[in-house]
């Protein structure tokens, strides 16, 4: 039985609900008043919906950051005195780049010696290119002689690749979980420090309902204009989201999948995942797995709890839209797919919610689509003003203006978007936070420029949603292909190669706009823009950035587990090559 | 892959030796957790053939 929320958890989620709640009602009632003036129709129910559906999610968004504003108190429990808890570090690999993957295991090594901890390191590989596994066993080779730590480090080769990452520590933990108290789950591109990883372990000697406990990883090694901005937007911003979101979730908290550390025994009795009846992409494996795996351990009874407040904890983020996208693509996949996980029996409340979430997350873009062309359906059909509606009037009616309706739904949209970013920049400067990320003006700089990024990134990024959605609904499986990390900058060759069809989309609704409703024009203008420029825009913001803009604390004070990273990776890497030209492809779905 | 070994550095030891660093063997119960309802589960549909054949008394 999962466990009840605490009252705290459900206070939160209450007034996060009414705040949701209470925006899309003032949307709708908005739109509903301007809709009423030339007479109610269907279209006007249609967009009235629809505002109310996608402005509910965006003030549900704010509600996280709003909850996360205040400080929280750092978690501390005394270092176990008991035995150790048998422990053990997994890294799933399939198909990575096996040099760098093993260089940040090396520093992670390095790490956990200095600390003191004693943790295997389990390297389970599902790669079965030939060529590609040569490469890793060299490497592995490489690593075996550079670790230091107290610690067995193992390296098993999966054959069959069942089940992919999922099946991949389900099989470690079918064949040797019994070995292991607790398991910390990292991906390729996880760097951990020991610390980090000791107090992990402490908190889950200290709590024994404790079933998995997730950090909130820090995105680092960005380089382009693109990651750094996300880079900044994670630290910065993501640092109160998050801490809102483990208000809101309580014991029903998330798996992100790495990063994060599990009871195994806990794991292995809650998480066995069945492949779901039919075909992809709703049947088969489950390939958004984390989530799930949180939902049923919080159905076993045990906490999932997320800790925004653990140091130590990085990951790498992609490095330009295209890859941002490709991986968008997966796990547009993997949400929808949880559309089956729904009414699976016995899970909390909140799970079953956090599914809606993951899947509203996809479908509000389609859901903008839908709503920007009903409006423009909308003036089209709307019929032609009547000046003189009376027989014998001597003076016009002029019809009823509703820009100021209209301005106020925009400003009231926008600002659930970029309200919260503001008050996290003051809670930033309240708390010393913006020190780090170079004092409270050039904070405010990265946050505006930031903010006009991600502004003029968001029509090229529902594009690409709203096409992911449409694929997986019209059951495309883009199956689920490893990452291509370390993918750098694109030319606008590239670009238009991956986004030419969003040009088309943009070109088509300037014409549309223009022959059928030519005063909405200056409206398509924040839309229209970056869409016939996606190519550009795509190619510009790959571009590497140097500026101390989007400074991050790690950037400015790099972690000693960093440092060693960077420092194996130099000894280890021969002069970086230039990456050939079809690992640039673009987000078009890779046949499983 | 001999040769690939080869132009990669590994010696035949050092290539051999990678089967000997598998993790323990300590099997543990892993079982597949119930995910779907049975249709006669289904407990949404149930209350709506319910309550469709209590409105059409």
């Amino acid at each position: 039985m999962p466990l009840p929320p605490s009252t705290a958890t459900r206070l939160t989620r209450s007034i996060a609900l009414v705040f949701a709640m209470t925006a899309a009602l003032s949307a709708g009632g908005l739109l509903l008043t301007v809709g009423a003036e030339d007479g109610f129709d269907t279209l006007d129910v249609v967009r009235t919906v629809l505002i109310m559906v996608t402005t509910a999610w965006l003030a549900w968004g704010a509600s996280l950051a709003l909850a996360g504003l205040w400080p929280s108190r750092a978690v501390s429990v005394p270092p176990s005195t008991g035995p150790a808890p048998r422990t053990v570090m997994l890294v799933p690999i399939c198909n990575e780049d096996p040099v760098s993957t093993f260089a940040r295991i090396a520093a992670i090594d390095r790490s956990l010696a200095a600390s003191g901890a004693s943790v295997d390191i389990a390297i389970l590989s599902d790669t079965r290119d030939p060529h590609a596994s040569a490469k890793e066993r060299a490497a592995f080779v490489r690593l075996r002689k550079a670790v230091t730590g107290q610690g067995e480090l193992f390296y098993r080769i999966r054959e069959n690749g069942a089940g992919r990452k999922a099946g991949n520590v389900g099989d470690f933990m079918r064949n040797s979980g019994r070995a292991y108290d607790l398991a910390v789950i990292l991906d390729a591109d996880s760097l951990m420090s020991g610390e980090a990883i000791r107090m992990m372990i402490d908190r889950m000697v200290a709590d024994p309902q404790l079933g998995l406990l997730q950090t909130l990883p820090r995105l680092v090694e960005g380089h382009s204009l693109f990651a750094r901005a996300m880079q900044f937007s994670a630290a910065f911003h993501g640092l109160v989201f998050t801490r809102g979101l483990m208000r809101m979730q309580g014991n029903t908290g998330p798996f992100w999948g790495h990063n994060a550390i599990v009871r195994v025994e806990a794991f292995a009795q809650s998480c066995g995942l069945p492949d779901l009846p039919g075909k992809a992409p709703f049947g088969g494996h489950i390939l958004s797995h984390d989530y799930v795996e949180a939902a049923l351990l919080a159905r076993a009874g045990w906490r999932v709890q997320v800790d925004s407040a653990i140091p130590g904890s990085y990951e790498e983020g992609p490095e330009n839209v295209l890859s941002y996208a490709r991986r968008d693509r997966r796990w547009c996949q993997g949400n929808l797919q949880h559309a089956r996980l729904l009414a699976a029996p016995g899970l909390a409340g909140w799970s079953r919610f956090v599914f809606l979430q993951g899947i509203m997350a996809y479908v509000a873009a389609p859901l903008w689509g839908l709503f920007l062309l009903a409006t423009l359906a909308s003036t089209v059909m709307a019929p032609l003003p009547d000046y003189f509606p009376e027989a014998y009037q001597l003076f016009p009616t002029f019809p009823y203006d509703s820009t100021l309706e209209i301005t106020t739904l925009i400003l009231g949209t926008a600002s659930l978007l970029v309200l919260p970013k503001f008050l996290i920049w003051i809670e930033a400067i309240a708390t010393g936070r913006a020190q780090a990320f170079g004092g409270s003006w050039r904070s405010f700089l990265s946050m505006l420029v930031e903010i006009a990024l991600t502004s003029v990134l968001a029509p090229i990024m529902l594009a690409f949603q709203t096409r992911a959605v449409v694929q997986v609904l019209s059951g495309q499986d883009g199956g689920w292909p490893a990452n291509a990390r370390g993918e750098g900058r694109l030319s606008v060759a590239q670009s238009l190669r991956a986004s030419g069809w969003i040009v088309g989309v943009g070109l088509g609704a300037w014409g549309l706009v223009y022959l059928l409703a030519p005063n909405l024009m200056p409206w398509l203008l924040p839309i229209g823009i970056p869409m016939t420029l996606a190519p550009v825009i795509i190619a510009w913001s790959s571009r590497p950035l140097t500026h101390k803009l989007f400074r991050t604390p790690e950037e400015r004070d790099a972690p000693q587990v960093l440092q060693d990273f960077r420092h194996i990776m130099a000894q280890w890497q021969p002069a970086a090559a230039p990456l050939p030209a079809d690992r640039i492809d673009p987000v078009a779905p890779a046949r499983a | 892959m001999t040769e690939l070994n080869e132009t990669l550095g590994l010696t035949q030891h050092e290539a051999q030796a990678l089967d000997t660093w598998q993790p323990p063997q300590a099997p543990l119960s892993m079982p597949p957790q119930a995910l779907t309802r049975e249709p006669s589960e289904n407990s949404l549909l149930t209350w709506a053939r319910g309550f469709w054949l209590r409105a059409s008394d």
